[in-house]
């Protein structure tokens, strides 16, 4: 009965050249406002929200979502060309995503990016479709032990997540974590770490800081290098990659979808949540691990897949329970309000045509995204062109930029400035920033979460083993900490037994 | 020939506006610029939704472009300040509740009322008293025995220290006479969350984000600390109807930075007066669960006067106020 409402609305939708006319305006919109720095999806849609105050229902959520599914791709425009992630989903894009650029390789990393979202987010949407109630019940188990417990499991990955020595990754995680505690304790709003001040009262938004820690330094990097030779343009190589190399990495598009739905469906958990542990799963999983980083398509697709395919998790708590899962979609929450469609626990039995329209809406808005983002692809690798002198500058006006706009706050452009020159520090001296930005993201969700439970559980750490989802959960980080080790042991045990070795020392 | 005769004419008109602008202004020519609602929480919260159905009806109003700025961090503060600190032109005016005052007296840092001069009142937000369908209680005289009977039976969800929803949590029982244990949580949405998967079984948010979830019979409203019943709600009652004594509500109001020019600050409190009255702001936030009760600067300043006088004893009571800060 739904999926036969879906197809009609669809079909109503894709017939109507003024439907279409709205599609293409918000898609292009979310792609460009996507693309800059410091404008989120988020703000992307509160900036526009107010455009569809005079419109029918109908067509306001078609461009809100069209505007929102494009601009997830748009922000990785950005962190593909500049190393600036435009959204905070795209931090891990640029890892993989920019090294691709200077290698002449943009069109390429580009291309990967848009399929990978594309594929991502028909995924995520299928499986709204077919498993939103599933999913709903999925998310409810969770509550804050289990909240607790998938933090501790993105921080058990991001050992997997940097090249060199585990050891110096954590330290540079624990770092993150540390840094995520400055300013407002979010449970008891008690100052933590400010020193009074008010630059430091606001803590470390994690945009301003990747901004600094990847965009700026990788400036003032490339200005140490201008003194001995003059900038060169990479070569814009094929724009194109070839169809069969997509195919190729199906099953690191899948596994990337799979984590995106269902980390997106868990409310508060969210999309950079879900690209973190993406990228450090592929990577783990990866023959070539040490390839990452250094412009390997895997680690470009895995999370681009998990952050489009979060927004179809990401809609599960809103149509199923009636409460939004992240900022996103609150604002989606309160455009929808605006129009007098409030989104509650009835939903679906009150009103299947509204969630078909959504989820008509979501189809079509990644066609559009699809379709102008492989015109645009032609365009943007144009950037690449720009000779690197002026580039440099264009770069650094988009970095204050982008970190003031995310909250209008000049100290969010001083902190970026400092992780800059930081971050600029750390690769210098070889320290690896990824795992910083990992415990910044998880580091605060671990902390709030965890105090909470043993509130609940009044002291007892007995609360995370007696639920099913958190016990499985640290189990399985206790093997992922263990694996290494059994496995250096028996390599160990084994040598022992064998005089050869012996022999060898 | 062609082409010169464009550049010139471009670079005269951007000389005629370069210099209509300052002589525009100086004619007093109230508002000749765009005017900045300040939102002091991120978007996709109430204040946003306030500040851009408000901000849109004022464009309307007052006949020049209006932008939301959300200026977020700090618990709220880092905005205040923004609006405290703005220069008092008539282009730069904020979005305010409770939230404001708690800081004011919680952190050194935060602008204190008296830097904030109030324009207009929007709209009460009583608190109220939630319960999950799933806890099996459907009122609140079975609550109150339940809680008598052993306080830790019920979990109550409510914002951190300073936020409204713990100042209702702070209120409510003692009004009820009882004990509450309460768990924090960032913000309205992730405590309905909370409240929906179970993990707390109460809560003492205001109606705006439990509205549908009442509608729809997942969670209950035992009763509503204002003098009337809501709007929203008009089979819920008050705890005054129900022999407990507990009025307390979080409220909106605009402000602005104080020593505005009187005819300036004349002209924007009466538009943001008529955009706060007009019908389409009335009809999208009345069904969002807002109480309005829209008034100009004299009415604003009064309410904020005793909302001052009502939460610092409250705010002392629960040892939140910071050193220095104290009133005489």
């Amino acid at each position: 009965m739904l999926l036969s409402t879906f197809f009609d609305t669809l079909a109503g939708f894709a017939t109507d050249p003024a439907m279409l006319g709205l599609i293409a305006i918000g898609a292009v919109l979310g792609l460009i406002l996507g693309a800059v720095p410091g404008i989120s999806s988020t703000m992307a849609l509160a900036i526009l929200m107010p455009v569809t105050f005079g419109m029918e229902p109908g067509p306001a959520i078609l461009f809100l979502i069209s505007i929102f599914m494009s601009s997830v791709y748009g922000g990785s425009v950005s962190a593909i060309l500049m190393k600036l992630p435009g959204t905070p989903a795209s931090i891990f894009t640029q890892v993989d995503g920019y090294p691709m650029t200077q290698q002449g390789k943009a069109g390429q990393a580009l291309t990967y990016a848009l399929a990978a979202s594309t594929i991502g987010g028909m995924i995520g949407l299928a499986m709204l479709v077919v498993l939103a109630p599933v999913l709903a019940g999925f998310a409810t188990n969770f509550r804050s032990p289990e909240f607790a417990a998938v933090a501790l499991f993105g921080i058990v990955m991001l050992s997997f997540a940097s090249n060199g020595s585990t050891l110096v990754a954590t330290v540079m995680g624990l770092l993150g974590v540390v840094l995520g505690m400055v300013g407002f304790d979010s449970l008891t709003d008690a100052q933590r770490l400010t020193m009074n001040a008010p630059a430091l009262q606001s803590g470390f938004n994690l945009i301003p800081v990747i901004i600094g820690l990847f965009g700026l330094a990788e400036i003032l990097q490339n200005l140490s290098g201008f003194r001995d030779k003059p900038g060169t343009t990479p070569v814009i190589g094929r724009i194109f990659v070839p169809f069969s190399d997509l195919v190729s990495r199906w099953k690191v598009m899948l596994r990337g979808s799979f984590i995106g739905t269902f980390i997106g469906a868990i409310p508060a958990a969210g999309s950079a949540v879900a690209v973190s542990i993406a990228y450090a799963q592929e990577r783990r999983l990866s023959k070539t691990p040490e390839k990452f980083g250094e412009g390997h398509p895997d680690g470009l697709v895995a999370p681009e897949a998990a952050n489009s395919a979060s927004v179809g998790g990401s809609l599960v708590p809103l149509i199923a329970l009636g409460v939004p899962g992240d900022t996103i979609t609150a604002v989606l929450m309160g455009a929808l309000m605006v129009h007098g469609l409030t989104p509650g626990p009835l939903l679906f039995a009150k009103d299947p045509l509204f969630v078909s329209w959504i989820y008509a809406s979501v189809l079509l808005a990644l066609m559009a995204t699809l379709v102008f983002g492989i015109g645009m692809i032609r365009v943007s690798v144009l950037v690449t062109k720009i000779p690197p002198q002026l580039m440099q500058v264009f770069i650094a006006v988009f970095c204050v930029i982008g970190a003031f706009a995310i909250r209008n706050d000049m100290n969010d452009v001083y902190v970026m400035v400092g992780f800059g020159v930081a971050g600029f520090v750390f690769s210098r001296i070889g320290l690896p920033v990824t795992p910083l930005a990992f415990g910044l993201i998880l580091g605060p969700i671990l902390e709030e979460n965890l105090r909470r439970s043993l509130m609940i559980s009044r002291g007892s750490w007995s609360i995370f083993l007696e639920r099913p989802i958190s016990a499985a959960l640290i189990a399985v980080c206790v093997v992922l900490v263990a694996l290494p080790l059994i496995s250096a042991g028996l390599a160990r045990l084994r040598r022992r037994s064998s005089g050869a070795a012996g022999q060898a020392r | 020939m062609k082409r010169r005769h464009l550049i010139s004419s471009a670079l005269a008109l951007s000389a005629a506006i370069g210099l209509a602008g300052p002589a525009a202004m100086a004619q007093d020519a109230y508002p000749a610029e765009p005017i900045h609602i300040t939102v002091v929480w991120p978007a996709g919260g109430g204040h946003d939704l306030v500040g851009r159905l408000l901000g849109n009806e004022l464009s309307k109003v007052m006949d020049t472009p209006v932008v939301v700025d959300n200026v977020t961090g700090a618990g709220g503060t880092t905005g205040m300040r923004h609006v405290a600190d703005a220069d008092p032109d008539g282009y730069t005016i904020g979005v305010m509740g409770l939230h404001a005052i708690s800081q004011s007296f919680m952190n050194a840092n935060a602008p204190t009322m008296e830097d904030v001069d109030p324009l207009v009142y929007i709209s009460d937000d009583p608190g109220a008293l939630e319960i999950s369908a799933d806890a099996g209680i459907d009122t609140l005289e079975d609550y109150v025995a339940a809680m008598k009977d052993d306080p830790m039976a019920l979990m109550n969800g409510n914002d951190p220290q300073g936020g409204n929803s713990f100042v209702f949590a702070n209120v409510i029982p003692k009004g009820l006479g009882i004990d509450m244990m309460k768990l924090p949580y960032p913000g309205h949405a992730p405590t309905v969350t909370a409240l929906l998967t179970g993990e707390v079984q109460t809560a003492t948010l205001p109606i705006p984000p439990v509205l549908e979830q009442a509608k729809a019979g997942t969670v209950k409203v035992l009763g509503v600390a204002s003098e009337e019943r809501h709007p929203q709600l008009p089979d819920v009652p008050t705890f005054k109807e129900q022999g407990y004594d507990i009025v307390t509500g979080d409220f909106v109001m605009i402000v602005g930075p104080k020593g505005m020019d009187p005819a300036v600050k004349k002209t924007l409190s009466d538009g943001i007066l008529a955009a706060a009255q007009s019908a389409a702001f009335t009809e999208a936030a009345t069904s969002n669960g807002m109480v309005l009760r829209a008034g100009g600067p004299e009415m604003a300043a009064a309410e904020l006067t005793t909302q001052v006088d009502t939460v610092y004893p409250l705010l002392l009571d629960a040892g939140l106020v910071a050193e220095g800060l104290e009133r005489e």
